[in-house]
């Protein structure tokens, strides 16, 4: 009788030891996916994260609570992912949510999250008007690609005078896809300059395997300018068929170029290129210097845009949870959620990614916009003022 | 019409790389009726050896040829003893769905190995161009094409003047007649595979070289190419697949090239379609029959 007594004591200590355990523990959900053509972003993503959560509990974490991150993979599954984020919500019970890789996926993630009214924080998700509909549980640390590309487009339309411009885009992407068929023909519509591609569209699908064609056809078109809709593997594959084909023409991109992957894969036909950037690894504030040569120090790599996005995800989390108030209590959940998603209405971040703020009405974020020129095989970043929207 | 003349030519240059595909995966069909869903990927895997070859010789292309050949090879022979010489040929289904596997594990392996971002390759003569009239020919894209047509009459030359080419040829036409009249026929099956995967080596660096990128993905879509080349050229015919091949890409290139890319495939697939329908045994096959 007496052992029996002792061991139901030692399991009552366990479990109370357990249930103090769960409540130090800030649950926040991480999707991102490590497989697909964007896999590579995802294990950036990943990793940033981790970081972040790492050095926050280092710190002893948010009110002395420590941040654990729950981590989905989706596999480039989007079929995986309705799951993922009911179980996140209903099972693992996590305060928010961080991710997912891709607009697309942002598509069936964040009306879900919106739906079970848990906080989602896109780092990666760069579609234009994607958030409109996922109001008022989403939000993003990335500018979206159209509002941060055109006033850099239009600068730069008026310094090189350009007059005609030859558009070539991604259909199979839906990012590239918007900029593409909205964006980009709004613009130079504004902007007064010709569209040579609005009636007769060059078009190529994302995992194509050559562009020959399409640049032959414009070559055919002789403009000033070639603009890409498209990733940066693939904006690089077709810089360098239109340089092997002969044309000489500036290439013009939006901020979704920005980064080390469309330098290394088009090498020299990139030269001159401008793109639209918000990522500034080079960025001479202190606070955001320290952070970035830390990360850099940690993972003896360079800091890329998904990496510095995702950690500054978490820091932002982070950060509501302590100016909402969270209490962390299990039967509190519902009024925590809503606490750090009033706490992310206009919230300010400072971190690896930059300093920046988030829009109360809109959940997008503010940020700095750059105009970047690849010259010598490196990004030259300038800030460009006077934001305007095409739309 | 200069555009035309030009978007022929790309077609040409495309189609002799889904030839190249086209002929490997023709040579395993027409000799074991069997469905190498690995060879994509085995194009895919050697191209990457190609591209590592040529990055560490600071350019070499011969090289990275030679590299991405014998990769080809030793791949050819890894599906051979993988998915054919140790699984049972009781159920026809088997070694296809283990080139599956294989096909799996090479991408994969592709994916955690050098990962899932476009990876560029450099051409050393991408500044080499000049003008046949209206159309711009690139000093590489010549070297491609003179690959692909030696690769061509070399593996003609081997079918029609070898004692392997006999072999290959009989094992094709009945393994038992064969076995009957002495030839080794597991040994002429292990050298096809070689011979197919010595192709795909060239495939795959030959096909990175005119796309200029390369990714762990690319294997399904050549395979698809080049099996519709295959098919429109005629099952099992080698020199079916280079016809198909060279049809297969001149018809992307036009459906881009006037269309738009959505209907490349249209294009490409409906052609294939309309083959089946009118002339089931392709351009340059034979009468379609069960095998004894």
């Amino acid at each position: 009788m007496k052992r029996i007594g002792q061991f139901a004591a030692a399991l009552l200590l366990g479990l109370a030891a357990q249930i103090s355990i769960a409540q130090q523990e800030l649950k926040v959900g991480v999707i991102y996916t490590v497989d697909g053509a964007w896999g590579s972003y995802g294990q950036k993503s990943f990793r940033g994260a981790r970081m972040a959560a790492e050095d926050l509990n280092a710190k002893g974490g948010v009110n002395g609570r420590k941040i654990t991150l729950v981590e989905y993979d989706n596999r480039a599954n989007p079929n995986e992912l309705p799951n993922i984020v009911r179980r996140l919500a209903t099972v693992d019970n996590v305060l928010a949510i961080i991710g997912p890789n891709t607009s697309g996926e942002a598509e069936i993630v964040f009306p879900i999250a919106n739906q079970l009214k848990v906080p989602v924080l896109g780092t990666s998700v760069a579609k234009g008007g994607i958030m409109t509909k996922n109001r008022p549980w989403a939000f993003r640390n990335i500018m979206p690609d159209d509002q941060n590309t055109a006033p850099v487009i239009a600068q730069v339309v008026r310094e090189k005078n350009i007059k005609k411009v030859a558009l070539i885009m991604d259909v199979k992407d839906p990012i590239s896809k918007y900029m593409g068929t909205l964006f980009w023909p709004g613009l130079f519509d504004k902007l007064g300059v010709q569209n040579l591609t609005k009636n007769d569209p060059v078009t190529f699908q994302s995992g194509d395997p050559s562009v020959t064609a399409q640049v032959s056809k414009l070559k055919a078109l002789n403009p000033d300018a070639v603009v890409f809709a498209a990733g940066p593997g693939d904006a690089a594959k077709i810089a360098i068929e239109i340089r092997r084909q002969g044309m000489k023409q500036q290439l013009l991109g939006s901020g979704g170029l920005f980064g080390d992957e469309f330098i290394k894969s088009g090498g020299k036909a990139v030269e001159g290129a401008i793109t639209a950037a918000q990522f500034w690894r080079d960025n001479p504030d202190p606070k955001v210097h320290s952070y970035v040569t830390a990360l850099e120090k940690r993972t003896g790599e360079t800091v890329v845009l998904h990496e510095a996005y995702a950690y500054d995800g978490v820091l932002t989390i982070a950060e509501a949870i302590q100016k909402g108030g969270v209490t962390n209590n299990p039967n509190d959940l519902e009024k925590d959620r809503q606490r750090i998603r009033d706490a992310l209405d206009g919230i300010h971040v400072v971190g690896a990614s930059g300093e920046y703020s988030l829009n109360p009405q809109t959940g997008e974020v503010d940020r700095p916009m750059m105009k970047a020129v690849i010259s010598g095989g490196k990004w030259h970043l300038t800030p460009v003022s006077a934001p305007q929207s095409p739309q | 019409m200069d555009l035309l003349l030009q978007q022929l030519y790309n077609g040409v240059l495309i189609g002799s790389t889904y030839a190249l595909v086209a002929l490997g995966f023709t040579l395993v069909l027409g000799t074991l009726d069997l469905l190498n869903f690995a060879h994509g990927e085995t194009i895919m895997f050697a191209a990457y050896a190609g591209l590592v070859a040529l990055l560490g010789s600071g350019g070499s292309v011969p090289l990275a040829i030679a590299v991405a050949v014998a990769t080809g090879a030793i791949l050819g022979l890894a599906v051979y003893f993988g998915s054919f010489r140790f699984v049972s040929k009781k159920y026809w289904t088997a070694p296809a769905l283990s080139t599956v596997g294989i096909a799996l594990i090479l991408q994969t392996g592709a994916t955690r190995f050098w990962g899932t971002e476009q990876r560029a390759v450099p051409d050393p003569l991408s500044d080499a161009n000049f003008q046949l009239g209206p159309i711009t020919v690139g000093l590489s894209q010549l070297v491609i094409l003179g690959v692909t047509v030696a690769l061509m009459i070399g593996l003609h030359l081997l079918l029609t003047r070898t004692r392997l080419g006999k072999a290959m040829r009989a094992v094709a036409e009945n393994h038992v007649t064969a076995a009957l009249l002495g030839v080794p026929v597991e040994r002429t099956i292990a050298f096809t595979f070689l011979i197919s995967g010595i192709l795909a080596g060239a495939a795959g660096a030959l096909t990175s070289l005119v796309y200029h990128t390369i990714t762990p993905f690319i294997g399904l879509n050549i395979l698809l190419k080049g099996m519709t080349g295959m098919v429109i050229g005629g099952l099992g015919n080698v020199y079916g697949a280079m016809f198909g091949g060279v049809i297969v890409g001149i018809l992307e290139v036009l459906a881009v090239g006037y269309l738009s890319s959505s209907y490349q495939d249209v294009l490409v697939f409906a052609a294939l379609i309309a083959v089946l329908m009118f002339k089931p045994a392709g351009f340059f096959g034979i009468q379609v029959r069960d095998r004894a």
